[in-house]
């Protein structure tokens, strides 16, 4: 199974220090005052809406329909993430238009790489959450977290809340009996 | 694996790979104008020039991105053979399009800051590398644009040089050009792909089925995404799908609270 991070809404408060650390840790130079709004360009993005705040980033999914669209092979599946080789990018979109979760982008180059100079043809590339797979402390976003809200999803955590899902329906089943639960369930 | 000498340094390249991707990976500077990793080797612009020799080769300048690596292949990519060669391809290519700026930036690089040919004749934007034509064709398996004409009247065109029936606004093409000849141009809903002084398309753009933001083109849904299962085919624009995962990330496994 593929490694996601995931936030947890509820300690969420919104802060975007997350985007923050994102856009600096996939920033050329890691400094903030090599920023601007331009090459602001974080891969994660904090959702507020009346009701709940949250950021949002690539699920990872294990069966991609972004990957199942590109035609160049620039979205593949990885080791435990989706994978982008940027070269390969033709800036067709397909992936962002496939995406349902809306947390993939067709950016151009020239925000992205302000320090590599112009070698020839892509000027666009698919941008999303890489798990900052070449960052050795892992995802810049979760260290930042001032809530600590995100975290990373791996085998382990999903089995994990599959037994403590588990454990809760049984508890619901002694607490309330089976009419109890299945209200609960309803709710 | 293949044992190349690149530069002066013995490399361990993988057997079928071309001189240009050995180079790219031992971060060694090649420029290209007509090469993209998604597609394959064209051989169109030539600047990837190189001085080769091998067992099989007589010494001489070929084209990095189509030579095969082979064992004992000595390669030197800055030699003065290579140097002037490049300057004189640089200024022919400058010479057909002045005004690129990408073109002009890239032959700055290499020393080239002005060019001997060109002057009286036709100018545009175009290399004549063939990536937006190939993209077209071999990874959208559209093929609304295409090389017409020989020679100097070499040009890209759409069929008959009308609007294009084909073309499904992807913008690939744009996005692909090294030098800007073709454009990708939205605005008040529509879009339009334009290759300097000819149109190639225009489209209505789909608009977002929640917030009425302009996304794509009926033809790029119709077209691009038949791989989707049903129901994920629903126009959104990226902010209100984000707003649509955010208001479920409540229902996600949570083992925190």
């Amino acid at each position: 199974m593929n490694k996601l991070v995931i936030a947890d809404p509820g300690k969420c408060i919104g802060c975007r220090t997350c985007e923050l650390a994102c856009a600096l840790a996939h920033s050329p130079a890691d400094a903030i005052a090599t920023l601007s709004p331009a090459s602001f360009i974080p891969r994660l993005k904090v959702v507020k809406t009346a009701k709940i705040s949250t950021p949002v980033q690539c699920r990872q999914c294990d069966d991609a329909p972004c990957a199942a669209v590109c035609p160049t092979g620039t979205l593949v599946k990885g080791a435990n993430s989706v994978e982008v080789i940027p070269s390969r990018c033709i800036g067709c979109k397909s992936c962002m238009i496939a995406c349902s979760f809306g947390v993939i982008e067709v950016l151009p180059c020239e925000l992205l790489h302000s320090d590599r100079p112009y070698t020839g043809t892509t000027h666009v590339e698919a941008v999303k959450c890489d798990l900052c797979e070449s960052r050795g402390a892992g995802p810049a976003c979760i260290e930042v977290c001032p809530t600590k809200a995100i975290h990373i999803v791996d085998s382990a955590v999903m089995a994990m809340t599959a037994l403590k899902r588990r454990e809760h329906s049984a508890a619901m089943l002694v607490i309330g009996g089976t009419d109890a639960y299945l209200s609960h369930a309803d709710n | 694996m293949t044992t190349i000498t690149l530069n002066g340094q013995t490399h361990e390249v993988p057997q079928g790979i071309t001189v240009l991707e050995a180079a790219r990976r031992a971060a060694v500077d090649i420029p290209t104008l007509c090469h993209h990793e998604a597609l394959g080797s064209y051989g169109a612009c030539r600047v990837c020039v190189v001085e080769a020799e091998g067992p099989a080769l007589r010494r001489g300048l070929v084209a990095a991105c189509t030579l095969p690596v082979s064992d004992g292949l000595v390669v030197i990519t800055e030699s003065p053979d290579v140097q002037r060669t490049r300057k004189i391809l640089f200024e022919l290519l400058l010479g057909r399009s002045p005004d690129s700026e990408s073109l002009r930036a890239m032959a700055k690089r290499y020393g080239v800051h002005s060019t001997r040919f060109g002057a009286g004749a036709e100018h545009d934007l175009c290399v004549r590398c063939g990536l937006c034509v190939r993209t077209c064709k071999e990874k959208i398996g559209t093929a609304a644009i295409s090389f017409a004409g020989r020679g100097q009247g070499r040009n890209v065109t759409t069929e008959f040089g009308a609007l294009s029936e084909l073309c499904i606004g992807c913008g690939s093409c744009a996005a692909v050009c090294p030098t800007g000849m073709i454009r990708l141009e939205d605005g008040a809903g529509e879009r339009a792909i334009v290759r300097q002084d000819l149109t190639i398309a225009r489209f209505a753009l789909l608009t977002c089925t929640s917030c009425s933001a302009p996304v794509i083109t009926q033809k790029f849904m119709d077209q691009r995404l038949q791989a989707l299962p049903e129901g994920q085919s629903e126009v959104l624009c990226l902010d209100c799908k984000r707003q649509r995962t955010a208001a479920t990330a409540g229902s996600f496994p949570n083992i925190w609270s």
